[in-house]
């Protein structure tokens, strides 16, 4: 899960980056607007973070400019403005929430999980693949009843297989997701980290559920 | 609940029964003298015509019966009765009227010349009399000195007519009090209509939106300037709600940025102990120290917005900006900056606190915004306090804006410890302290002027 926090107090910058790469985020950070629109042209993102009073553009001009090109990358907006007239030009400009500083981290990571899912139509946040249950909310994974234990970009990894399962992700497809602009992983990180997920899923001698595609990447299904 | 129209209406009507009652009372007493005036009058003309009919006959004293008759005393005219005595009191005449009856002799008869009484007549109807004491003309001996005549008449129809008249001014009066009261009431209701009118548009002012207020021109004369100055009040008020909701939304909206810094840091200290550093310590007290600063300027500009006098002490211009000055002297020195100052002796009449923060502010402004190695000027006087600098960032269209609460040239926060608020404090103060601030731009160097009315001691 890859996210973009654009925010210009610096202070709460690093310490969000910290708490959210600690939640098995992918963060990338951007000071001001311009910043922004220079990230948000180069990578994917599956969220923005997005502070209104920035240096340069604007947090509203920022989002009216993402959105007149077709960007629908969900976007929450994080503001000392805390007027109703400015909750609703920021959510009538397409913002998919709001939330007013001071805020609690764990809001912030379960407005994250709520937009996301939202974005991609599931109203559950729990994805079963055969025995394999995943609860993306409390981000808790169980094999046929047994709680498993993750790390958190083990987490991030199996979350971004399981999204979509049955389709085929490519090792730079992955690395996009997994890892922010200020992570340097090294060229088998991917591999490496596939053999580990897929070692913890099948601690007994459960059937393997990540399959290697020669050449092309990895899938999460049942059948091989 | 008293009623102004109640109140009114009684009081008036009260002091209208009162001159009723004594008008009432004055024609009553006036008609009464003026009926027994003319009673009296014709006793005393019946007492003459029977003194010129009297006579000595004989040495007898007698009055010509046809005289008698014609004056209104024989015995087919009740009501009218005449005796004459002799000076020892015994009867010498009396009308056929009286048969053998004698009149009764009033109390003061026999002390004075001729006066008038009033008696029971010997028919027990009331009655008046006249006496008079003579010498009959013909009384060449002198036998009948002495002699006195008393006329009387009943006066029960006089007593009648005053009776009635007073009936009649008793009932036109009552009547009088009670429709005047009426139409009192109307017209006192008529004339109250406004104040009731104001009454009920002060009701339905919404606290809300305080600056509708009354339309003036609706109401009469003696009014409008409870109006209009309704409307005064009311607009300070509307101003003075204003100011205080855009404080503490501004304060608000300032405390937020800090706070949310604060509450990052903790909660990630918190759930992941190990990323807690000495660098997380350090960063959490900056923050504190900024928010302690920033509620330090938030209680000055409420000092100001308050509606107190000031405390006005006398401040010495010089050591005032100098102290502000060492303050700054580090800033000053990694900036490279060069103070060109111009400050007169002497001293100002002011609020020390505000006067502190006001030299701080443009200062302190002047010292953060100042491109590095340029120059300062600075110029102090009992009326004036101005600070110049180099703003290259600054255009002409800024200069309204930079009074503002919370405006910065760029809306980041990137600056640390600068929360936009200096100018507005320093205006703020100014105006509580009855002066003036105005900023001007020549080229690209920022000129920040407060004028003072002349308080210099």
């Amino acid at each position: 899960m890859r996210l973009l926090l654009v925010e210009d107090s610096q202070r709460l910058r690093v310490t969000l980056v910290r708490a959210l790469a600690r939640l098995g985020y992918a963060v990338d950070e951007a000071r001001g607007g311009d910043e922004a629109m220079a990230s948000v042209g180069v990578h994917p993102y599956d969220v923005i973070i997005l502070d209104l009073m920035l240096p340069g553009k604007s947090g509203l001009e920022l989002l009216e400019t993402w959105r007149r090109r077709g960007d629908l990358t969900p976007v929450i907006i994080l503001t000392a403005l805390a007027s109703v007239a400015d909750r609703v030009r920021g959510l009538a400009l397409g913002a998919d929430d709001y939330l007013v500083k001071p805020f609690a981290i764990e809001e912030l990571a379960a407005r994250l999980e709520a937009v996301i899912r939202r974005h991609r139509g599931q109203a559950d946040s729990r994805i079963r693949v055969a025995d394999l249950e995943i609860d993306l909310a409390a981000r808790t994974v169980r094999r046929r009843g047994t709680a498993l234990s993750l790390t958190a970009r083990e987490f991030s990894l199996l979350e971004c297989l399981a999204r979509h399962p049955g389709r085929v992700f490519s090792r730079e497809q992955i690395e996009a997701r997994l890892y922010g602009e200020a992570d340097s992983p090294l060229s088998n990180a991917v591999d490496a980290a596939i053999y580990a997920l897929r070692r913890k899923l099948s601690p007994g001698d459960e059937p393997v559920l990540i399959h290697t595609r020669r050449g092309l990447g990895y899938v999460l299904q049942e059948s091989p | 609940m008293k009623s102004i129209r109640r109140q009114m209406a009684l009081s008036i009507g009260a002091a209208a029964a009162i001159l009723l009652i004594g008008g009432g009372a004055g024609l009553h007493l006036t008609l009464s003298k003026t009926l027994t005036g003319q009673f009296d009058k014709s006793l005393v003309t019946k007492a003459q015509a029977l003194l010129i009919a009297s006579e000595i006959d004989d040495g007898e004293f007698e009055i010509d019966l046809d005289i008698q008759a014609f004056a209104g005393f024989g015995s087919s005219s009740p009501g009218d009765y005449f005796e004459v005595y002799s000076e020892a009191g015994r009867a010498l005449s009396r009308s056929p009227s009286l048969g053998a009856a004698d009149l009764p002799l009033p109390e003061n008869l026999t002390s004075e010349v001729s006066g008038f009484a009033n008696l029971v007549l010997p028919d027990g109807a009331p009655g008046r009399a006249y006496w008079e004491t003579f010498t009959p003309s013909d009384d060449l001996e002198g036998e009948f000195r002495g002699t006195r005549i008393l006329v009387a008449s009943d006066t029960s129809q006089l007593r009648k007519t005053l009776r009635t008249v007073a009936l009649v001014i008793l009932l036109f009066g009552g009547g009088a009090i009670l429709a005047s009261l009426a139409v009192l009431y109307r017209v006192i209701g008529v004339a109250l209509k406004p104040v009731g009118r104001l009454s009920a548009d002060v009701q339905r002012i919404d606290v809300h939106r305080l600056s509708t207020g009354l339309v003036v021109d609706d109401f009469p004369g003696e009014l409008q300037g409870v109006a209009a100055k309704l409307n005064e009040l009311l607009a300070r008020l509307e101003v003075s709600f204003a100011r205080e909701r855009r404080f503490t939304s501004d304060a608000a909206h300032e405390l937020r940025t800090p706070l949310a810094e604060l509450r990052a840091m903790t909660e990630l200290g918190a759930t992941w102990p190990d990323e807690f550093t000495a660098e997380h310590g350090r960063e959490m007290l900056e923050v504190l120290a900024e928010l302690e600063s920033l509620l330090e300027t938030l209680s000055l500009l409420a000092k100001a917005d308050s509606e107190v006098s000031p405390h006005l002490e006398p401040v010495d211009l010089e050591s005032g900006v100098r102290e502000s000055f060492e303050r700054l002297d580090a800033d000053l020195k990694r900036r490279c900056l060069t103070v060109d100052s111009d400050i007169s002796a002497g001293s100002v009449l002011t609020d020390p606190v505000l006067w502190r923060a006001i030299v701080a502010n443009l200062l302190g402004n002047a010292v953060t915004y100042a491109p590095e190695g340029s120059i300062l000027r600075v110029e102090v006087s009992p009326l004036v306090f101005a600070v110049e600098n180099e703003a290259p960032d600054l255009d002409p269209a800024d200069l309204d804006r930079l009074f503002e609460r919370f405006w910065r040239k760029s809306s980041s926060r990137t600056e640390k410890g600068h929360s936009g608020l200096g100018l507005s404090v320093v205006r703020a103060a100014v105006t509580f302290l009855g002066g003036e601030c105005s900023a001007s731009l020549e080229g690209s160097r920022l000129r920040v002027e407060v004028r003072w009315s002349g308080t210099s001691v």
